[in-house]
């Protein structure tokens, strides 16, 4: 479905992306800081990577060796923003209209109508639509968000931490709309997060992303998912501690074998702190030591 | 009273007055709008610097600012000679000097008030209008444009204002002619200097008048907004 690999070059660290999605509801996993809403937008087409190649269902979007290059109104992908991104100076409606326009150029004003009105009788927002932004809750407004993006008809959904600001019934109840609505358009899904029980709820194939660096993307197992015991004994805690371990094994593995060794050693030499370079890897495998060690010991 | 006040009105350097700042104010949207989105989302070599060059007039005093536009526009000026030798014209001594200067003088108001406006607007909103499917240039119009209007409109408010009461670089580039370059603050000093006091009142009281219209006409209506212009 999505084939991403990608690269992008920072001040100081590297960003670098590597998987294939096969299932519909793939969950990239990662703490703050790791890339995860840098690899979206890049996905979008908000953000250019140096070099790689992003295609869905074998379109490519992204090409760096063949010079493609779409822009993100070309690339028909619904994006809901950490914060909503909700135009605060249109009503609920002509939020929700607002990318209709462009993309129903010739459907007249009451298809365009009839379409928002379905939509927001599907995610029960249809008594908000003269509502402005700043009058509706956080959940309202994931809502007009999520209808917004449906209503152009996206090939993929890209969600970054959408639940964040919510409080935790309310995230229950939007994990499973957001399921629903995957399932009743028929829409594949891409979701960053920090919470595991967004991977639990939403996920069918999770990636984890740690400093800037993803290599696969992996389907959950059927036991772990709704699973209800305590977080501490969870065993969806478990499963991301051993991608973890895994990733830091392939890591080490696939990234040294891409420098070639001069460069390596000139890179050393230069001791710049670039995520190509052994330094690098030596601190990303030392974090990932300290950190099974102290899974280990709790 | 009022009638023979009427009569023997200054009415001239009103008129002149108000097609200056209004010409200046359109120029001034036309140009200065761009080059404050461009501050606002850009960054590139030398920005600091054309910062601060287009920021002297604020703290130039006019008499410098005419100065430099008479060594711009006069007939031996960088610009001036050009457009002499193929057109005949140059901007000294008529109104058209009464515009530049006031575009000249009033450009760092609406300069620095629409960047901070523009800069101001969350990128997140115009990234989702991309997505949405919106051109650059429709989410300009539909998204940025919309949320900075306040601020875009102090910034054109105060240049007009500052385009109405120009006196220094006026009196240097387009000079004190009355009846062709003498504005309502050059009519109200040649009044003044001629010991007319009740013409000068008279204009003193059209520009005080003018200046609250325009602030109430652009003041913000909703007493709970954190953006109030005045």
């Amino acid at each position: 479905m999505l084939n991403l690999d990608i690269k992008k070059q920072f001040k100081d660290w590297c960003l670098r992306v590597k998987l294939v999605n096969e299932k519909k509801r793939l969950v990239i996993w990662g703490p703050s800081g790791s890339g995860k809403s840098i690899t979206l937008k890049m996905i979008a087409g908000l953000m250019q990577p140096d070099e790689g190649e992003i295609s869905i269902k074998g379109n490519i979007l992204f090409s760096s060796k063949k010079g493609i290059n779409l822009s993100p109104q070309q690339r028909k992908i619904g994006f809901v923003f950490q914060d909503y991104a909700l135009f605060p100076h249109l009503s609920v409606f002509e939020n929700l209209a607002f990318g209709l326009k462009v993309f129903s150029k010739n459907g007249n004003k009451k298809a365009i109508k009839e379409k928002i009105y379905y939509i927001a009788r599907r995610l029960e927002i249809e008594h908000l639509l003269e509502s402005y932004p700043r009058q509706l809750s956080g959940g309202q407004q994931q809502r007009v968000a999520l209808g917004r993006v449906l209503l152009i008809e996206p090939e993929l959904l890209l969600l970054d931490e959408p639940f964040n600001s919510l409080d935790v019934a309310l995230r229950y109840k939007l994990r499973e709309l957001f399921v629903k609505i995957s399932e009743d358009f028929n829409l594949p899904l891409i979701l960053v997060t920090h919470d595991p029980e967004d991977v639990r709820e939403i996920g069918e194939e999770m990636a984890i992303i740690q400093k800037g660096l993803c290599i696969c993307a992996k389907p959950i197992p059927f036991e772990l998912l709704k699973n209800n015991k305590d977080q501490l004994q969870d065993p969806i805690w478990e499963y991301i501690k051993k991608q973890e371990i895994f990733l830091a094994n392939e890591s080490s593995k696939r990234y040294i074998s891409y420098a070639p060794k001069d460069k390596l050693k000139l890179q050393v030499k230069e001791n710049q702190n670039k995520c190509s370079t052994k330094n690098s890897i030596k601190d990303f495998m030392n974090f990932q030591l300290k950190r099974i060690f102290s899974i280990k010991r709790s | 009273m009022l009638a023979n006040l009427l009569a023997h009105a200054p009415l001239f350097p009103i008129r002149l007055s108000l097609q200056v700042a209004f010409m200046a104010t359109g120029v001034l949207i036309l140009v200065t709008i761009p080059i404050s989105y461009v501050f606002a989302r850009y960054d590139f070599y030398g920005k600091a610097f054309l910062d601060i060059l287009l920021s002297l007039p604020l703290v130039l005093p006019p008499t410098v600012l005419g100065y430099y536009l008479v060594c711009l526009f006069g007939k031996r000026g960088v610009i001036g000679h050009l457009t002499y030798r193929f057109f005949n014209w140059t901007p000294m001594f008529n109104w058209w000097g009464a515009v530049i200067a006031s575009i000249v003088v009033a450009f760092p108001l609406l300069f620095k008030t629409a960047t901070s406006a523009l800069s101001s607007v969350d990128q997140e909103l115009e990234l989702a209008a991309y997505t949405l499917g919106h051109s650059k240039w429709s989410t300009f119009w539909r998204v940025t444009l919309p949320l900075a209007k306040k601020g875009i409109l102090a910034g054109i408010v105060l240049a007009f204002a500052r385009a109405m009461g120009e006196f220094g670089a006026t009196l240097m580039l387009a000079g004190n002619i009355p009846g062709k370059t003498s504005t309502m603050p050059l009519a109200i000093y040649n009044e003044f200097i001629a010991g007319r006091l009740s013409q000068a009142n008279f204009l003193v009281a059209i520009h005080t008048t003018i200046a609250i219209i325009v602030l109430w006409v652009v003041r913000d209506k909703n007493p709970k907004s954190t953006h109030r212009l005045c």
